[in-house]
């Protein structure tokens, strides 16, 4: 869907982006970064409205060559509340539809459905600079909905929604990731939000990516690594364990009964606690979650 | 069909960057002017049936087909034989330089400022158009409201003066007149629409704009005279975008009779500096548009 190689930003001597190189596949990603990472200049970027180094593709697109053709196939939703004014809400999204290209027939029935589709149905005919922040959010989905886009770039979309609104809005975004196919690039810096639609995540450091995959990937922590919570003697049962090639490590929450355990497979805990004539009163895969990913990511010292 | 409320839906067509998206915007922003009343006001019922009545008047008066007294009174101020077409629209430059000022305010100003105000500038570039569709579907929408007043009611004075000619083939025989006076217009239509979205774009909001650029018309003429004047060099004049416009008119439209002494003063008022300083204000406000836009749409 987008690869982006070498990608390098500047404003004046303030660097933006610098060393991007990666590829964002089919589906939900998020793009991750504190304020200031870069988030919003990459979509930018990407959207063709900004020049910079490197070499970027979106949809087999170059968008610093072919930026009308990248915009004709993305629907972005900017950050900022904004609005076309002096124009009714179903309007204001047609208007973008027919300036996105569509027939000025198809542009009216699309904004129609598209303000139905995001809860805007009743306020159809309200003045776009009415709407509360809520409805503008929507609204702006509707106009990035509008032409039936591929590629949806969305940039913060639950700025200043209250908790009922923001979750409206992102299951909004996970149904038109899952049920209707849509790609989605998500900036946002609220990890639950990225958690809740997203498959897959970059995270932005400082202009700078700092982590990247899939988040099931990136939440496993080290691989064959246990929580396992046993009731007997543990000094025998970790010797048992060594003795089978695992390795046992002290640091889990509880009264001392949970220890870490790491094995190559997990048939061999349950061999040593017979060894060892202690019960299995709990076993998890040790996860990290995207919080942790996140806040290892950022807090790590800069390579240069 | 229905509008199917259940879901999204996918749509069949295929958008294609639009070829005359300019078109679009302008129609779009003139409907969004339209919606103000007091520009409906201004625009269609003081404006032009005002300035076309004023003509129709003036037009019966002069000529006075086929009554004598009338004719009499013509001969006496010397209007025997003359361009009545070219006098008609010399009359309508000199009345019309101030509304023209207050229709750019009113219809041009505030148009990339309340686009700046609303934050609209994102949703307009992340479509598949360019900074110049979007500056000339905003020029065309001012274009078109000054049209209106600069164009339309000489359109509608070469009509009433093929209708009321006793000779044959008038439109023809005017039809040099009537391009020269829509030259003239289509002038000041551009000068003003370059000045008033220049101004636009240095704003937030539409209301500063307005009244900037009116004080900006006001602050020039006056300054223009005063220099003029003081100085004893009629060069200074041209620092008044309003007086470039009129010497030029002054120039495609000769009428062998003064009509006031600002025609008078005014012919001090070299073609060639007219012509420069008509050039300079419509790059300016051209030029300040286009970086205020590129610029606003990078930074916003």
């Amino acid at each position: 869907m987008l690869t982006i190689r070498n990608l390098r930003k500047a404003f004046g001597t303030t660097l933006a982006l610098e060393g991007i190189d990666c590829e964002i596949g089919d589906g939900a990603t998020g793009l991750l970064g504190p304020n200031g990472a870069g988030k919003t200049t990459l979509l930018r970027i990407l959207l063709g409205l900004l020049p910079a180094e490197g070499e970027a593709t979106v949809m087999g697109l170059d968008p610093f060559r072919h930026p009308r053709e990248v915009r004709a196939r993305i629907g972005y939703m900017p950050e900022s509340e904004c609005a076309i004014p002096g124009l009714f809400g179903v309007d204001a999204v047609a208007y973008l539809g027919r300036l996105a290209g569509m027939p000025r027939r198809d542009a009216f029935k699309r904004a129609h459905e598209v303000m139905y589709f995001v809860g805007l149905g009743e306020e159809r005919y309200r003045e776009a600079s009415e709407y509360s922040t809520g409805m503008q959010q929507r609204l702006k989905l509707a106009a990035a909905l509008v032409h039936d886009p591929q590629l949806l770039m969305l940039d913060e979309p639950t700025n200043g929604l209250d908790p009922k609104g923001r979750e409206e809005m992102l299951t909004l975004l996970r149904e038109l990731a899952t049920e209707h196919r849509k790609h989605l690039l998500l900036s946002s810096h609220l990890l639950p939000d990225v958690e809740h639609v997203c498959r897959n995540v970059v995270m932005l450091r400082q202009g700078r990516i700092v982590q990247q995959g899939p988040i099931t990937e990136l939440t496993s922590g080290e691989k064959g690594t246990y929580e396992v919570r046993v009731r007997g003697d543990v000094a025998r049962f970790t010797a048992e364990l060594k003795g089978l090639g695992g390795e046992a490590r002290e640091g889990a929450p509880g009264d001392g009964s949970a220890f870490f355990v790491r094995v190559d497979d997990t048939g061999a805990i349950f061999r040593a606690a017979r060894a060892a004539g202690v019960q299995v009163r709990g076993l998890k895969e040790l996860r990290r979650t995207l919080e942790n990913v996140f806040l290892d990511a950022v807090e790590a010292p800069r390579a240069d | 069909m229905p509008i199917d409320i259940a879901s999204y839906r996918a749509w069949e067509g295929r958008a294609r960057p639009a070829p005359l998206a300019a078109l679009g915007i302008a129609a779009t922003t003139i409907r969004r002017r339209l919606r103000i009343r007091i520009v409906r006001i201004i625009v269609f019922v003081f404006l032009v049936v005002s300035t076309g009545a004023a003509a129709l008047v003036f037009y019966g008066t002069l000529t006075g087909r086929g009554d004598p007294r009338v004719q009499e009174q013509i001969r006496r101020f010397g209007f025997e034989n003359v361009d009545v077409l070219a006098i008609l629209n010399r009359l309508f430059d000199i009345a019309i330089g101030f509304w023209a000022f207050v229709l750019a305010a009113l219809v041009g100003a505030p148009v990339i400022a309340e686009d700046r105000r609303a934050r609209a500038l994102p949703l307009y570039f992340s479509r598949p158009i360019g900074h110049i569709d979007y500056v000339l579907g905003k020029a065309m929408s001012a274009a078109f409201f000054l049209a209106l007043l600069l164009i339309v009611p000489r359109i509608a004075m070469y009509g009433m003066d093929i209708a009321f000619a006793d000779a044959k083939g008038a439109a023809w025989d005017h039809m040099p007149t009537f391009l020269r006076s829509c030259a003239v217009g289509a002038l000041g239509v551009a000068l003003f629409t370059s000045l008033s979205l220049g101004v636009s774009s240095l704003f937030e909001r539409p209301a500063y704009a307005a009244l900037f650029l009116l004080g900006l018309g006001a602050l020039l003429s006056v300054t223009s005279l005063f220099l003029a004047d003081v100085l004893e060099s009629p060069g200074w004049l041209a620092l008044s975008p309003y007086a470039c416009v009129h010497r030029i008119a002054i120039d495609l439209l000769p009428v062998p009779i003064g009509l006031s002494d600002d025609t008078a003063a005014l012919e001090k008022l070299g073609i060639g500096t007219a012509w420069t300083g008509y050039a300079a204000w419509t790059a300016l406000g051209l030029f300040v548009l286009t970086l205020r836009v590129r610029r606003v749409e990078v930074v916003t």
